[in-house]
């Protein structure tokens, strides 16, 4: 078992899906601590915005948008899903539509809840 | 790890593989703590059966006091004890249940029992691994799912009894302790029985979607995949998105039951206790979230067994399936419809009307795709040289009560119209039909297909056929004069109605209903003693009985861990090319290539009975067939 | 369908090859966390729903969560759980080069790595813990809290300054809805219980490269997995932080 499964780079020859790992090129460092900073960044921004604007929809918009960038950043940087085959990216992101559905849908019974009361 | 390492030495020697197998493998590692996907598919299969034999057992029990209320039956005495004093039914155990009834028809038999067993054992089997993904998780799989079954058994024997609350458990019902026997111990085992369902719901579904996206064998692209293979995928997908909604509601519950919190709780007046501490909560968020998971949950369930209708309707009418890219896009749109459709179960409930307008709407939608299917069944059989196997008169079977049950969802889906049918028997009568029987219909074509490949022995066919027709005239008998009761307003979950003149006149058909939902139950003995006794006793199957094409024919009789003894087969067309023209044989299976005129391994004779040549469809495209029939019949055809 | 030519088999989808280019093992880990984010989901669309419809008399997350260890009472909304984030955000960093290390593989960058991994990890955990702590210390129960306020107590909190001394006197707060604390309590719980099984996980895998074990093996996808979860703890705390804390 020394031998490197990552010798199994052709998939045409002998693609077994049992020990089938792709090769995986480093990236290198510098996009992940410009990731870091850039969330870091965000992050400050939101406190900034907190401080600053008086609480009201505006920004409560705005946290959810620098949350949804922040998602991004993570998502698309630290968990490599950039680099991931863009099927791979579709098949993840889509689903989301789902829960984006319920969130319209609840928050709007949660309207009609607060009417009842 | 170690099974990762177990299968690869498996995979690279294939030659030494058979005797190096058999000497390894104890009592328990064949039997019990299995990784193989057969073996764990007929764990499935086997508990299913059971729980499904309780399943209907109780319905029956219910069913005596729905026909003879408050008479006395020995029967309801010796099975439940305490809440059967002197035959007659304890009215909270009636709930009971029902509610339980409903619980394991739903998750334990349908869930479980047909997606469970049948992905397993298909999934490898018609793409051509050698095993699932990860063949430990999927044992952890069978493993939670039969510790889930043990607790909702075990909780007919708290004092309390078991959850009453319906198989939906609403609150505030199911969430306050002092509302009714059932909402006590009983319904806490039943969160804890779920959770663990939902837990091995899981592990099946990320091993069975990605054993189809990433084990398929060479030639094996997805428009090759047996319809079978695309539901299961399709069917995990649902499984994988909905059941951690469930997870959710479910915590939110027993944090209301046991911790005293508020989520779906507010100041409402308690018989015997006065009004509750909480505030603020509501219990209408908890069927939002719990239909998140109960819409899907209906496909879940029924999606299986319509793609094992494909399959065994094309292979008993010798033709291609009509339509095969019709028939994935239509799982797909229904599998996409099913997520935003939720709130058609909650028109009533005093949920925001505009959301009622909205969820009325998509429903209907669903209409088209599931036209689509019924459509392309018939166009399938249309012309077909059909056999009459037990599984082809089951999957036909379904396809009729899938229309019969269809066609009262577009009432029910209408907002207007559920205010009269919400919560009557209408509802039972359609969700029965569609989702129950129909789906039972595809499970039991499933089996009597695939009993072969499961235990490499036939079953007989005559008692499948007494089991055929008896079940499907119960099932309509049983099912279809509830229509007339619920649009007469007779409402579900009453234990009598006695006490209501009006609904007097439907006390002779509830007794006609039960008298059919008892032969219902005993036309099971069939199966049952069809299915144990030829484990045991059966005529050895042939490899290939149905003469198909799919790849798990092509398997030995003989079960071996890593499927196929040699190399893995290849693909080199689709799984429907049944009476393909200029051909001797009516099939063409699919690791056949096309230049090797049968090279088929002879391992069986075509049956002489069989008019494989003389077929009356030649034509590959079947659509031409429809469409020039359809001329002929309206007189278009001018030549 | 009928006749299917050896040409369109040239698609990634023919069979005998894994479609998205990535093994069995991160496929499944993958379609977890898109479970997984379905049930945080369930979670929080019921926390907005909860809030939306008691949005009149929700308490003021800035007023409850304004402490900071060992200053005292002094009203610095959003500091600590700041710290926490860049804790989190911080531990993430490591988790990928750590991944990255593994990439080149490099046994002792990986390992160097992962016990930062797991040292943020557990940081953030306790930071956690003394938040649960001054809030249940301040009135919070599962099923109760006295976060609501009167209104001298709106008035009282409105003259409120960053950086200033503040002291809530009984008067100025009364009973708050029972969803706030109770909403708290079960997201960042469950949260909380993700990010130990995180940690969990991070040990075993950090003491299997201690032993070499991924060395021996050829890959470190394993810690690439574990990486997949500890980032999407991470994803989650984002929109936790978004929506108990900043909105």
């Amino acid at each position: 078992m020394a031998h490197s499964n990552k010798s199994v780079e052709d998939p045409e020859k002998e693609y077994n899906p049992v020990n089938y790992i792709p090769h995986s090129e480093s990236h290198g460092t510098k996009e992940v601590w410009m990731g870091f900073w850039i969330l870091l960044g965000l992050t400050l921004i939101d406190i900034a915005f907190y401080f600053i604007m008086p609480a009201n929809m505006l920004r409560n918009s705005i946290f959810i948008v620098l949350g949804v960038v922040k998602a991004y950043y993570i998502v698309g940087t630290f968990m490599h899903l950039k680099y991931e085959n863009n099927k791979l990216m579709l098949s993840i992101i889509i689903p989301i539509v789902f829960i984006l559905w319920l969130i319209v849908l609840l928050l709007y019974e949660g309207d009609a809840l607060s009417i009842m009361e | 790890m170690s099974t990762t390492s177990h299968l690869e030495t498996e995979t690279h020697g294939h030659d030494d593989h058979h005797g190096h197998e058999h000497h390894k493998e104890t009592f328990i590692s064949k039997y019990v703590f299995s990784m193989d996907h057969k073996m764990i598919s007929r764990q499935f299969l086997i508990t299913g059966i059971i729980m499904g034999c309780i399943g209907v057992f109780m319905s029956i029990l219910f069913r005596l006091q729905l026909a003879w209320p408050s008479e006395s039956f020995g029967i309801i005495e010796t099975f439940l004890g305490k809440w059967g004093k002197d035959g007659i039914l304890d009215p909270n155990f009636y709930l009971a249940l029902v509610t339980i009834h409903g619980t394991i028809m739903v998750f334990y038999v349908l869930t479980a029992g047909l997606s469970g067993t049948f992905s397993n054992l298909l999934i490898p089997l018609q793409i051509g691994a050698r095993d699932m993904a990860s063949p430990f998780m999927n044992m952890l799989s069978y493993w939670f799912f039969f510790l889930s079954s043990i607790v909702l058994i075990s909780s007919f024997f708290v004092e309390t009894g078991p959850a009453s609350a319906g198989w939906t458990v609403y609150p505030p019902l199911s969430a306050l302790e002092k509302a009714m026997p059932g909402s006590g111990l009983g319904m806490t085992l039943w969160l804890v029985a779920i959770i663990l369902f939902i837990v091995s719901s899981l592990l099946g579904g990320i091993n069975y979607i990605s054993t189809v996206l990433n084990m398929r064998t060479k030639g094996m692209s997805m428009d090759r995949m047996p319809l079978t293979i695309w539901s299961f995928f399709f069917t995990a997908v649902l499984g994988l998105l909905s059941f951690p909604v469930l997870l959710g509601a479910g915590l939110f519950l027993i944090f209301d039951r046991s911790f005293g919190t508020s989520f779906y709780l507010s100041d409402i007046y308690l018989n015997g206790i006065g009004a509750l501490d909480n505030v603020g909560g509501s219990p209408v968020l908890y069927q939002h979230l719990f239909w998140f998971l109960g819409h899907p949950e209906v496909y879940i369930i029924l999606m299986p067994a319509l793609g094992i209708t494909s399959e065994v309707i094309a292979n008993n009418a010798r033709k291609p399936i009509f339509g095969y890219t019709a028939m994935v896009i239509s799982l797909l749109g229904i599998s996409f419809l099913s997520f935003i459709v939720w709130g058609h179960h909650m028109f009533i409930t005093g949920m925001n009307p505009f959301l009622g307008t909205v969820f009325m709407f998509v429903t209907l939608i669903i209409a088209v795709p599931s036209a689509v299917k019924t459509f392309n069944y018939l166009a399938t059989l249309w012309k077909g040289n059909i056999r009459f196997t037990p599984a082809m008169l089951f999957a036909i079977g379904l396809v009729s009560l899938f229309i019969t049950g269809g066609l009262t969802g577009i009432y029910l889906g209408n907002a207007a119209l559920d205010i009269q049918l919400h919560d009557t028997y209408f509802v039972v009568a359609h969700f029965h039909l569609v989702m129950g029987s129909a789906s039972i219909f595809g499970m039991f074509a499933g089996i009597y297909h695939w009993y072969p490949k499961m235990f490499g022995k036939m079953m007989n066919n005559t008692l499948g056929y007494f089991h055929f027709w008896l079940t499907f005239i119960s099932a309509y008998v049983v099912f279809f004069p509830m229509h007339f009761m619920g649009l007469a307003g007779v409402p579900r979950r009453y234990y009598e109605f006695t006490l209501v003149p009006e609904f007097g006149i439907w006390m002779d058909v509830n007794v006609v209903i039960t008298i059919a939902a008892i032969v219902g139950g005993l036309a099971q003995v069939f199966f049952l003693y069809n299915f144990f006794v030829n484990i045991f006793k059966g005529e050895k199957a042939t490899q290939n009985p149905w003469q198909s094409n799919s790849l798990e024919w092509t398997t030995p009789v003989e079960h071996i861990h890593g499927n196929w003894p040699g190399p893995l087969p290849v693909v080199y067309r689709g799984p429907y090319e049944y009476s393909v023209p200029g051909r001797e044989l009516d099939y063409y299976p699919q690791n056949i290539p096309s230049d090797g005129e049968d090279d088929i391994h002879h391992t069986e004779t075509v049956k002489v009975d069989e008019p494989t040549i003389e077929t009356p469809t030649t034509e590959v495209d079947s659509s031409k067939v429809l469409f020039a029939s359809f001329a002929k019949l309206f007189g278009l055809n001018r030549a | 369908m009928a006749t299917t030519t050896v040409q369109e088999t040239e698609s990634i989808w023919k069979g005998g090859r894994s479609p998205f280019k990535v093994s069995y093992g991160k496929l499944m880990m993958w379609f977890f966390l898109l479970s997984d984010a379905f049930t945080f989901s369930s979670l929080l669309v019921f926390y907005g729903a909860a809030r939306y419809s008691l949005a009149d008399v929700w308490p003021l997350p800035d007023m409850v969560f304004n402490h900071f260890p060992l200053v005292g009472h002094y009203h610095l909304p959003l500091f600590f759980v700041s710290l926490m984030t860049f804790i989190l955000i911080f531990s993430s960093v490591t988790m990928v080069l750590a991944v990255e290390a593994g990439h080149r593989n490099s046994h002792k960058e990986v390992g160097k790595y992962m016990l930062w991994t797991i040292i943020g990890g557990l940081a953030f955990l306790g930071c956690q813990a003394w938040e649960w702590s001054v809030f249940i210390g301040d009135g919070a129960k599962l099923y109760s809290n006295n976060f609501g306020l009167t209104a001298d107590g709106k008035s009282y909190a409105e003259g409120l300054k960053v950086f200033g001394h503040y002291e809530w006197s009984e008067g100025l707060r009364t009973a708050g809805p029972a969803q706030f604390s109770s909403l708290f309590f079960l997201v960042t719980g469950f949260h909380g219980f993700h990010v130990f099984s995180g940690v969990v996980l991070n040990i075993i895998v950090y003491i299997n490269v201690l032993f070499g074990t991924y060395e021996r093996r050829g890959h470190y996808e394993m810690v690439e997995k574990v990486g997949l979860y500890w980032h999407f703890v991470d994803l989650v705390w984002v929109f936790v932080f978004t929506f108990f804390y900043l909105i």
